[in-house]
């Protein structure tokens, strides 16, 4: 016979467990970056200036990487004090700043059926500090918004994926709660990745705006590459939380069969 | 719903509780209350065999259908 009476609720998965404690310490690093990011942006103008920084900031394919190695004592050839971003590596002299993929266009064929060059992309390097300090300034509040974009995103993300494993753990899973925790998943995921292109087009359009003006001796073009997959992944999600739907309307079901 | 469980009249005539019919059935008197007052949505066999043994009845003493 089935046994109807309460038992001790039997312990979550290892897996669930390290999830969740990963969960929980990957989003206090993505606040604390988040915060620190915001805070020295602002300042990341002066110390370029000064010649104590150098940044890159790079776009590939939709995704906004940020590279930077700070020096806070005196200037001088000695190793930075700070770097950031490990995987991106500043190679740019103190005081400069790297902005990039942009696209080159290539000069125009001189005559019909002459082969032509496809666009190539490159980095552009300000190696100049005023120059450099310039360009940062122009592109301040493109830049402080795909941050925010970035940073808001992931923190939320992670929340949300928190609480979700929080559930999981205590093995109620199929509830209203979650299935709004999912939606908003869903919703977070396409609305910053629209969010985020559209930030990171107007950074590198600003970007150009400012390059057009430096005797580069290359034309470079306006465009940048955003990444859709946010909005597949988004789209995907808003269909899991249909199925935790369907999952709440079974466990309602089988709570009330005797 | 037209399906209606009659424990209480069962229960009322073999003279037992509520608690003490839980009890004999292995159900919680939470789940046993649900089915009395007709919340239930659906019920297990083995539930139903277990009531009848205890009440010594017919499923058919235990569950009554109604149009209305």
């Amino acid at each position: 016979m089935n046994k109807t009476k309460s038992s001790p609720t039997p312990g979550s998965s290892p897996l669930i467990r390290f999830l969740y404690a990963c969960c929980a310490l990957a989003e206090v690093l993505a606040a604390v970056g988040f915060l620190v990011a915001i805070v020295i942006v602002p300042f990341s103008e002066k110390m370029v200036a000064s010649g104590r920084e150098c940044l890159a900031v790079t776009i590939p394919r939709g995704t906004l990487n940020v590279g930077f190695k700070a020096q806070f004592g005196s200037p001088s050839d000695a190793r930075p004090d700070f770097v950031g971003s490990v995987s991106l590596q500043p190679a740019g002299p103190a005081g400069s700043l790297t902005f990039g993929p942009l696209h080159l266009k290539p000069a125009a064929a001189s005559g019909s059926g002459v082969s032509s060059l496809r666009p190539t992309e490159g980095l552009l390097t300000l190696n100049q500090p005023e120059e450099a300090a310039a360009a940062l300034a122009f592109i301040r509040w493109p830049f402080l918004l795909s941050i925010a974009c970035s940073g808001v995103l992931t923190v939320s993300l992670l929340e949300l994926f928190r609480r979700l494993l929080k559930s999981v753990k205590a093995r109620e899973v199929f509830t209203h709660a979650n299935i709004s925790i999912v939606t908003m998943i869903g919703v977070l995921l396409i609305a910053s990745c629209l969010a985020k292109n559209l930030a990171e087009a107007w950074m590198v359009h600003r970007i150009i705006a400012f390059a057009s003006s430096l005797p580069l001796g290359t034309p470079l073009e306006s465009t940048s590459d955003g990444s859709g997959s946010g909005i597949a992944a988004g789209l995907l999600v808003l269909a899991l939380a249909e199925v935790f739907r369907q999952g709440l309307v079974l466990r309602e079901e089988n709570a009330l069969t005797i | 719903m037209p399906i209606h469980v009659t424990l209480d009249q069962l229960m009322h005539d073999r003279k037992m509780s509520l608690t003490e019919l839980a009890e004999r059935v292995d159900l919680t008197l939470a789940n046993l209350s649900i089915l009395k007052t007709n919340k239930a949505r659906a019920i297990r066999f083995s539930t139903l065999e277990a009531i009848c043994r205890e009440l010594d009845c017919q499923p058919g003493d235990v569950l009554k259908f109604s149009r209305d």
